[in-house]
């Protein structure tokens, strides 16, 4: 019989992705038996990171300072606004070095079941950076899916009405195409040749 | 025993790893919950699934039937696309949306809802057909009431709450539990509908005079079915 302490350990694994009980058992009794100075380190590492990443004021995406280092470098042309679903999004664009303007992360697309709305993802701070009056250009970088398209014509909207420029990326992403999953070359390809939406 | 089923996608979200957790809409046993692994990564194979497994692409799931089995959860052993999406584009992608999230609200694992699932699809075909938003809040307008209908929570839009007939000129207010009764001419609350667009939708004529009162009828018809929550599609019509 595993103790109250075990079972409560193997519980809270289970919370990360693809971790199911067996796996969580099986991590458990490794930091128990061989890895506790590794699990301190673990729990740390955990703790100080809930506790100091939260969300960049400008671009909500995850960030330890209240604005996060792309958001902050004079060298992002503040002209150019590109719109993502996740952090892991800006990760890979950032990757394939072939944008150096500003990101918008939605943290998410909308999703009506899950109640996941316009409020939730930020599009009223996004609708307040679309009135900057130097923006040139609103880049659309959802997910090639049903709910990322979704969510793309509704940001288009809110743009078309603070007469901004708005793009899409090109349609070298597939259908169902999720950014993060996209290799660089797709990438770059795609934002080169982005095309205007009206 | 090997059974197939047409299907629809209502809602997916990831699931372990790489497994996505889908709520299906089929013709046999409205709505089922499957799991389907290997439907997220990089993978050749699970970006090609990825491409399919959307909202508004007709599916074929195969699973094999035991005598165990939950009335609400199905392990598919095979799922394929059948034919090309409903194109549903823009304004057309919120409203099959809105159409999904009105199905997963509603809809409970039954048997039976053959007839509901060819209208879902000529609601597809026709949200698909058009780029003018009136069109697709009429088509929106006879979804629901089919919805009702099938779910045996049909209305009859010809008949007062005291049996008497509709009259073109009157106009009416709408109470869930007792049904339609007459207004003061004057008064015009809202949530007032005339007998005459009442008439037109029983009729299913399209008139685009009504509409507005036809949206805040429907409104009023389904929330006592929907409860406290509202419908977050809702928010996304502007
Ligand atoms: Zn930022």
């Amino acid at each position: 019989m595993s103790s109250p302490l075990i079972a409560q350990l193997i519980d809270a694994l289970r919370i990360l992705p693809g971790v199911g009980p067996k796996s969580a058992q099986r991590m458990a009794y490794a930091i128990l038996e061989r890895q506790r100075e590794g699990g301190k380190h673990l729990a740390w590492a955990l703790s100080e990171a809930i506790e100091k990443v939260g969300h960049c004021q400008s671009c909500r995406t995850l960030s330890e300072a209240p604005i996060c280092k792309i958001c902050a470098s004079p060298k992002r042309d503040a002209g150019l606004l590109c719109v993502v679903e996740t952090p892991a999004d800006v990760l890979s664009i950032e990757q394939a070095g072939i944008y150096q303007g500003t990101y918008f992360v939605l943290m998410g697309h909308l999703s009506p079941i899950d109640g996941i709305g316009p409020a939730q993802l930020g599009l009223d701070l996004l609708n307040t950076k679309l009135q900057q009056p130097d923006l040139s250009e609103l880049i659309l970088a959802t997910n090639q899916t049903v709910e990322g398209e979704a969510t793309a014509h509704y940001i288009q909207q809110m743009a078309l009405k603070q007469g901004v420029k708005v793009t899409r990326l090109a349609q070298g992403l597939p259908m169902g195409g999720e950014l993060e999953y996209t290799d660089s070359a797709t990438l770059s390809h795609a934002f080169k040749g982005r095309r205007q939406v009206d | 025993m090997l059974k197939t089923q047409p299907a629809f996608i209502l809602h997916s979200r990831p699931y372990r790893e790489t497994s996505l957790l889908l709520t299906l809409f089929t013709p046999e046993m409205g709505k089922v919950s499957a799991s389907l692994r290997g439907a997220r990564s990089a993978s050749k194979s699970a970006r090609q699934k990825q491409a399919w497994l959307q909202p508004f692409q007709p599916l074929l799931v195969e699973w094999r039937e035991t005598p165990t089995q939950q009335l609400d959860w199905l392990t598919p052993k095979n799922m394929e696309p059948q034919g090309l999406a409903y194109g549903l584009k823009a304004d057309a992608a919120i409203c099959g949306l809105y159409l999904n999230e009105l199905l997963y609200r509603l809809i409970q694992p039954t048997e039976g809802l053959q007839d509901l699932f060819n209208h879902y699809q000529q609601a597809l075909q026709a949200l698909a057909q058009t780029d003018q938003r009136e069109l697709m809040a009429w088509h929106l307008r006879q979804f629901e009431l089919v919805l009702l209908a099938e779910l045996g929570y049909g209305i009859d839009l010809t008949l007062d709450a005291q049996g008497q007939p509709i009259e073109p000129a009157i106009l009416y207010g709408y109470q869930p539990q007792t049904g339609f009764y007459q207004l003061n001419p004057t008064a015009q609350p809202r949530g007032s509908i005339t007998g005459g667009c009442l008439l037109k939708l029983a009729e299913q004529e399209f008139c685009l005079a009504c509409l507005a009162s036809w949206k805040q009828l429907m409104r009023r018809i389904l929330q006592p079915h929907l409860g406290m929550k509202p419908l977050a599609t809702r928010a996304l019509f502007n």
